[in-house]
């Protein structure tokens, strides 16, 4: 079992409303998102989720674990991957002769990433509870290489009931050292 | 209030920091002491450790500092707000300075015990 650490930023009410019982955070419903609908997380970094909520004007910020074994974790080569990468090129070519507006890589705009996921998600989400990747942004150092300045893992949650030990998250906190 | 913490959490993080300062340089727990008292001690005991504290303290106090002030601005303009993504910086690298110093303090002691 992998046990990741996650934080996700969001509304004081919605965050507070899950702490105190409520069964689900809302999903976030940007067309732009790489990974479509969900409730997003980053992993690890609590950096990416304090600025990203300074920037948003988000107030609160849920730090929690996930089972990687739940989701469909594409930072790992195996049958569920796979399957998912054999499904998602079938899938590509209907998305990119669709209207949808097309990526934007400068703008960190996924418009048809995300639309791709979308279009999976009914069949994915009855077996997974999400999908874990990692995001290289920005140009790398090099031409052609793969030395990017900003490397972030993110996690696009479809079902919260997977959420484990969640907590508002403090800044700079030295508990559980 | 921003990240919805209040003041007793600002307070629990200091308190915490001189704690596990302390811990880890082999002060014996006392949970009674005062900042005033865990602070002499450490100093005593650790001045390298005592100084990175203090550091990693001011830090903390600035940027809860202003995410007070943004919090009563409406809204933060947007270089307000890189100045304080800036302090999240500045506030974690020392904590880190910090954590990688009782580290090694740690796996010294460990050592040589």
């Amino acid at each position: 079992m992998s046990i990741i650490r996650v934080f996700h930023a969001g509304y004081a009410s919605e965050i507070q409303a899950f702490l105190d019982g409520a069964v689900g955070i809302a999903e976030s419903q940007s067309t732009v998102n790489w990974l479509g609908r969900g409730v997003y997380f980053w992993e690890s970094d609590h950096r990416c989720a304090e600025k990203w909520s300074i920037r948003n004007v988000r107030e609160m910020i849920l730090e929690c674990h996930l089972e990687t074994e739940l989701l469909i974790d594409l930072l790992i080569d195996d049958q569920r991957s796979q399957a998912f990468w054999k499904l998602a090129e079938k899938q590509a070519a209907a998305i990119q002769s669709s209207s949808h507006k097309p990526n934007e890589k400068s703008k960190e705009y996924f418009c048809l990433d995300g639309e791709l996921i979308n279009r999976l998600r009914p069949d994915l989400e009855k077996q997974y509870a999400g999908i874990r990747m990692a995001f290289c942004l920005d140009e790398p150092i090099l031409p052609d290489g793969h030395l990017f300045p900003r490397q972030q893992i993110q996690i696009c949650l479809w079902n919260c009931q997977v959420i484990r030990n969640p907590r508002k998250y403090i800044g700079s906190s030295f508990r559980g050292l | 209030m921003y990240l919805s913490m209040t003041e007793q959490d600002y307070q629990d993080v200091r308190r915490e920091a001189r704690l596990q300062t302390a811990r880890a340089i082999g002060i014996p727990d006392e949970p009674d002491a005062t900042d005033y008292d865990l602070d002499a001690s450490i100093n005593r005991a650790d001045h390298v450790a005592h100084g990175l504290l203090h550091r990693f303290l001011d830090s903390y106090q600035q940027w809860w500092q202003k995410s007070l002030e943004l919090e009563d601005a409406h809204p933060p303009t947007q270089e307000e707000r890189e100045l304080l993504v800036k302090m999240i910086d500045e506030r974690d690298e020392i904590r880190k300075t910090l954590l990688s110093y009782l580290g090694y303090i740690r796996a010294r002691d460990s050592v040589s015990a």
